[in-house]
């Protein structure tokens, strides 16, 4: 076995180098090209990479006149794009897409800080929110889950999960890329071969309808459905391959929403409903998702079905903007909200998380939340954000890049910074 | 203060960019994945900060552009998961990667920021002071990210060896 640094070297040696000048030539020509552009009233004109306290302030009041003079473009996009040209085989969604858009919310900035969680975790953590718990885990197993004000720990799975679902008092189940597990006396088990054989790897995520208590799993390209007693696939086969089913996720009354993209196609992505009478996915509406920023579903505690989208009126395509919207599962009403972080420093996250009414998200060390009128922004040092999930009773948890494996509860001082 | 809107390169600039070139694409070649040039991504690196004030503005250009390579990859590196996860679903193929030796392979296997404080204290021999200050992070956790990349590494070697033995 050879030397690290022997191997190091060796993978060195064997990436091209083209070379500066073709370097320099290319950043010429993009930041020429750049230049045609900034005369469009969005977030290019920071003046300086490490000066947000000094931009901030006028750059969101640039952003939400912006938003205030493109607010008909993102809706003109929103609706484009082709609705029957790859629709599903399925009957006509009942909601209507009737769009309604707020205008730019008004920003205060407030003092915070962070506090660890009282919880041992490793490498690669991840949230889910399901039902009124928070779900932790890391790259090794360890889970936890959090409500009213606990954190509790869960027993170590063998492998790290991609997702975990369920709720504190009732059934938990779990997805490891392999694995759907269950907990049940205290441990975690998986479900008989007879049955579970059919699920497909990579498993890429599960959710349990708290009313039916039937759990959901994706599997390969289909939809799976475990009603305690037989699992099978609910989806017809070949039903989400036209896009690609990539989250699903279970509302109050028992409806499954799902997001799918295409990575061939990603101006493709749909929001889509699974109908049980037809075993289809009904098509509702174009999501617009980019290669950079997918389009991301999320159902609330209270229920709500939030979207995530990339900003249309970003030029060029900027993934530290979006645009959310709320959809009225009830009346079919579609709100969007036009948000802007403001830019990055170097490069931005995309994991927004909505609470409820509420909307939360971070961009470096920055986090912001949008509750449909006020966007709060926050500064609480420690380091670079990396994760975050938000409690069903509103509490903010963070996790931090590079600089530790816990953590963090969002503790806001309420006073605004002027 | 840096203009708002960069158009173009300065002398002192490009100066700089030819001065740090060899010693950002070896570590960007060491850190980045097999399918992402190494090229490519110094160029995303320098032009995210190029585009809003010049290299001159900043007091260790080197380390701030290892610390903006180091970032883009974190994000790249979540993207890639989601398409992993997407391409799985599509019954498709992923598109082959170049083929390099097992010991080679065995680093790609690495997070990039595995790859970076491997790099840095193998091959450039930087103290844990100022790899903490390229990642963003204190002495203690570069410390702590090398011992589990080596340990890691370890683990993949092992298992290759009993695979082999099996």
């Amino acid at each position: 076995m050879r030397r690290l640094d022997e191997a190091l070297s060796d993978l060195v040696a064997k990436r091209r180098a083209a070379g500066p000048d073709h370097l320099i030539d290319a950043l010429r020509r993009r930041l020429a090209g750049e230049a045609e552009v900034v005369a469009l009233p969005v977030r290019h004109d920071m003046d300086t990479i490490r000066t947000r306290s000094r931009w901030r302030g006028p750059l969101i009041a640039t952003a939400a006149l912006a938003a205030a003079l493109l607010i008909a473009l993102p809706l003109l996009w929103l609706e484009g794009g082709d609705e029957t040209s790859r629709a599903d085989q399925a009957p006509a969604p009942t909601t209507t897409t009737a769009p309604t858009t707020t205008v730019a919310p008004t920003t205060t900035v407030l003092s915070s800080h962070l506090e660890p969680a009282p919880l041992q975790l490793g490498d690669e953590i991840g949230f889910s929110q399901s039902g009124d718990t928070l779900w932790v885990w890391d790259g090794d197993g360890r889970v936890a889950g959090y409500r009213d004000g606990v954190w509790q720990a869960l027993p170590q799975l063998a492998d790290g999960p991609v997702d975990v679902a369920g709720t504190m008092d009732g059934p938990v189940w779990a997805v490891t890329r392999w694995n759907l597990w269950h907990l049940e006396d205290g441990d975690w088990r998986t479900l008989p071969e007879e049955v579970a054989g059919d699920l497909e790897p990579e498993l890429g995520g599960v959710e349990v309808d708290r009313a039916t208590g039937i759990v959901w799993v994706l599997s390969g390209a289909d939809l799976y459905r475990w009603d305690g007693v037989e699992m099978s696939q609910a989806s017809q086969a070949g039903s989400s391959r036209e896009g690609i089913l990539d989250q699903i996720v279970v509302a109050g009354d028992g409806t499954i929403w799902g997001a799918r993209g295409n990575p061939y196609f990603p101006w493709e992505d749909r929001l889509a409903r699974f109908d049980e009478g037809t075993s289809a996915w009904v098509s509702v509406r174009p999501l617009g998702g980019t290669k950079d920023l997918p389009a991301s579903i999320t159902i609330t505690p209270g229920g709500n079905l939030w979207v995530r989208l990339p900003d249309p009126a970003a030029l060029p395509p900027d993934p530290t903007g979006f645009v959310g919207a709320y959809l009225d599962t009830a009346t079919g009403e579609w709100t969007t909200y036009r948000l802007s972080l403001g830019g990055g420093d170097v490069v931005a996250d995309d994991e927004v998380i909505w609470a409820d009414d509420e909307v939360v998200w971070w961009q470096q060390s920055d986090l912001f939340r949008f509750d449909g009128e006020t966007m709060a922004v926050f500064s609480p040092g420690g380091g670079m954000l990396d994760n975050l999930g938000v409690g069903s009773d509103g509490t903010v948890w963070v996790t931090i890049r590079y600089e530790s494996n816990g953590v963090y509860r969002l503790v806001i001082d309420e006073e605004p910074i002027e | 203060m840096a203009s708002a809107t960069r158009s173009d390169l300065c002398d002192a600039d490009e100066a700089l960019i030819r001065e740090l070139y060899p010693s950002l694409h070896r570590f960007a070649a060491a850190v980045c994945p097999s399918e992402v040039e190494p090229d490519d991504l110094l160029q995303e690196a320098l032009y995210q900060v190029l585009r809003r004030g010049g290299l001159g503005d900043i007091p260790y250009p080197g380390a701030y552009l290892r610390r903006t390579v180091s970032n883009l990859l974190a994000k790249h590196w979540r993207s890639a998961s989601r398409r992993r996860r997407a391409w799985s679903r599509t019954g498709a193929t992923e598109p082959t990667q170049p083929e390099y030796p097992s010991d080679v392979a065995d680093l790609l296997q690495l997070q990039p920021r595995a790859r970076a404080v491997l790099y840095m204290r193998a091959i450039e021999g930087r103290p844990f002071t100022e790899i903490a200050e390229v990642l963003g992070c204190t002495e203690v956790a570069a410390r702590g990210l090398e011992a589990r990349a080596r340990r890691k590494l370890r683990s993949v070697l092992e298992e290759e060896a009993h695979d082999a033995t099996a």
